[in-house]
């Protein structure tokens, strides 16, 4: 089970996060993501969508891929108001990610807000594997 | 405050308010870094990495003249908040999203009235309130109106004259709006599917974060001919909307990120910082980003205007009049993240320029032909809010300003502390009990999300527009003082 912490930037948010696998390292971020996002997260999950990302030409690897991801969970948020809750890695980087993922619906009238999320910014964005330890660093732009 | 990224670089004095980062500093600048602020508050600028960051922008292929930055300044991603940089396009200047940001058009706009302190403050609750059910704001709420992908080209392509057509405003609000609500040169097509589908819902919508939509009332005037020609007299309520292109702007900056990313490399740009990747303006890329750019420019001001339109109905409804006769026009809507391509002088010679405002606003001097008509002889008025316990600013544009940094000025107090920092201090309660002590009504979706905006996270805005009117690039022409406070 990976874990997580804020650390300080001016303006925004920046997360370090720690996982087992890759895996475990893109659950703990989306996890972080939207721990910021919302104080209440959806008791259950209630539809299952596949999340597939695929890097294009111009992007280089696993930095990007975690952008991606973080980002496409951030899409299904801000147009369909689904909340992941539950994942399935069926494919994973470097280039590449397949997950299934079971969302719950966020309800403005019972779940409480935190910051709304802008962006997962380039800047300062790390992703690092030492032995079976997988860390990442990001900033949000809030 | 104690930051391990604190800037330990060269800062010369460089005149009044002025310091300068010698492009001696470090490899790759191609000018000097020129930063706005006086003794004390290039104190708090060294704290964080915002210095460092004013050098990496002076990298920049075709930037002229400085890397600026204003006395608000603080630590961004690639471009400092509080950056100003113009680059010229004739000699390979490139344009880079990280220069305008995630928030594309993110702006104010003041609206003034003929309501006075003492009628409005007996029922601020109410009108805030008011407000507060018929403006959507917060974290993943909706607009009242969905707009059809037909007319979010016309959003993209008219702004905020397309709102006003469809009977959303007056159309003497066209005029009293940075580039009359729309800039020339958006491009659609170089909008993602992506992108529309975030803003499909989004016109009309506040957002969260350090968005806010204020009541206010004018407390102090420094130039009552300038007051006068704005609409505005001691005691006179008035309202601020803060907010830019939600999810629309933020998903074509994203896109543009990553094509940019490429160009960079493509371009063969040495580039210190990522988020800093660029392409040269007269490109395919470069020109598809600001394509793209404008069409988000646009929508912001879309989206200010409609919700000005559901802020003067909800005003209209608590006093039980119409927004006509409270005497609720614009003053003025300006933006703060956005580039442009601009005519001005460098050596003598006027050269076309793409000038990158990131949390900076454009400050043209009276006698300019875009300030609107009826304020040509004071300047193009600058709208510079401060943080929801003390007061905001409306200063006007000056000369220097034009002459010196591309006619820009600050744009708001500047984060002093991080938001981790800010909670520390105080809670969503107290920051409330705060504010009713100060006679300020405050509703909010996120009492988190409030905490975080307290006064004191903030540097204090007096000193910051201080600083600007000491450097001689504006004018101060009168100050508000919160009433109302709605955030998401």
């Amino acid at each position: 089970m990976g874990t997580f912490e804020t650390f300080d930037h001016t303006a925004d948010v920046g997360l370090r996060i720690e996982g087992d696998s890759l895996a475990d390292l893109l659950e703990t971020a989306a996890r972080a993501v939207f721990s910021v996002v919302l104080l209440d997260l959806p008791e259950k999950v209630e539809v299952q969508r596949d999340v597939r990302v695929q890097l294009a030409p111009e992007l280089e690897g696993l930095e990007e891929l975690l952008v991606e991801w973080l980002q496409e969970l951030l899409y299904h948020f801000e147009t369909k108001r689904l909340v992941p809750l539950a994942f399935d890695f069926r494919e994973k980087g470097p280039r590449a990610l397949h997950a299934r993922v079971g969302f719950g619906r966020f309800d403005p009238a019972r779940h409480r807000t935190g910051l709304e999320v802008k962006a997962v910014t380039y800047h300062g964005l790390e992703v690092r594997q030492e032995a079976s330890r997988w860390t990442a660093r990001i900033i949000l732009d809030v | 405050m104690a930051n391990p990224r604190a800037y330990h670089g060269p800062l010369e004095p460089a005149g009044e308010c002025r310091w300068r980062i010698p492009k001696s500093y470090k490899r790759g600048m191609r000018v000097d870094g020129i930063i706005f602020a006086d003794d004390r508050l290039i104190e708090q600028i060294r704290g964080d990495n915002a210095a460092e960051q004013v050098a990496n922008v002076a990298c920049l292929p075709g930037i002229q003249k400085a890397s600026f930055a204003m006395p608000d300044i603080h630590w961004g991603y690639g471009f400092p908040i509080g950056g100003v940089a113009a680059t010229d396009p004739a000699e390979g200047g490139v344009v880079s999203p990280g220069g305008v940001g995630y928030d594309i058009n993110c702006g104010v706009r003041l609206i003034r009235s003929d309501l006075l302190l003492q009628q409005v403050a007996p029922r601020a609750k109410e009108l805030v309130a008011q407000i507060f059910r018929d403006v959507p704001c917060g974290v993943g709420v909706g607009g009242s109106i969905t707009f059809s992908p037909q007319e979010l080209r016309r959003i993209m392509t008219d702004g905020s004259r397309y709102i006003v057509e469809r009977g959303h405003g007056w159309p003497e609000d066209v005029p009293h709006t940075e580039a009359s609500g729309a800039v020339a040169g958006a491009d659609p097509d170089a909008v993602s599917k992506r992108a529309l589908q975030r803003g499909s819902d989004q016109v009309g919508t506040l957002g969260a974060g350090n968005h806010f939509l204020e009541v206010q009332v004018v407390n102090e005037i420094y130039d009552a001919k300038a007051a006068a020609a704005l609409g505005l007299g001691l005691s006179s309520v008035a309202f601020m909307i803060h907010c830019g292109s939600r999810g629309f702007g933020h998903q074509i900056c994203d896109d543009y990120l990553k094509v940019m990313r490429g160009a960079a490399r493509k371009y063969g740009f040495d580039l210190p910082d990522q988020q800093l990747c660029c392409a040269p303006v007269e490109s395919d890329e470069g020109r598809r980003y600001l394509g793209a750019m404008r069409a988000a420019a646009n929508y912001a001001w879309a989206n200010r205007q409609l919700i000005m339109d559901l802020l003067r109905k909800a005003v209209a409804k608590v006093f039980a009049s119409t927004p006509q006769d409270l005497g609720m026009g614009l003053v003025y809507d300006v933006a703060h993240n956005i580039a442009k391509i601009e005519d001005h002088k460098i050596n003598g010679r006027i050269r076309s320029l793409c000038v990158h405002r990131k949390g900076a606003t454009r400050a043209f001097p009276a006698g300019h032909p875009e300030v609107p008509e009826d304020y040509r002889d004071i300047g193009q008025p600058v709208l510079i809010p401060g943080d929801m316990g003390r007061y905001s600013f409306l200063l006007v544009g000056s000369e220097s300003a034009m002459d010196e940094t591309f006619g820009s000025v600050c744009h708001g107090a500047g984060r002093l502390m991080s938001r981790h920092q800010a909670r520390e201090a105080v809670s969503g309660d107290e920051v409330r009990a705060d504010l009713a002590r100060k006679g300020i009504v405050a509703l909010a979706k996120s009492w988190k999300g409030l905490a975080e905006e307290h006064s004191g996270a903030y540097k204090d805005v007096a000193q910051v527009v201080d600083v600007v009117e000491r450097a001689g690039l504006a004018r101060k022409v009168c100050r508000l003082r919160p009433l109302g406070v709605i955030k998401g």
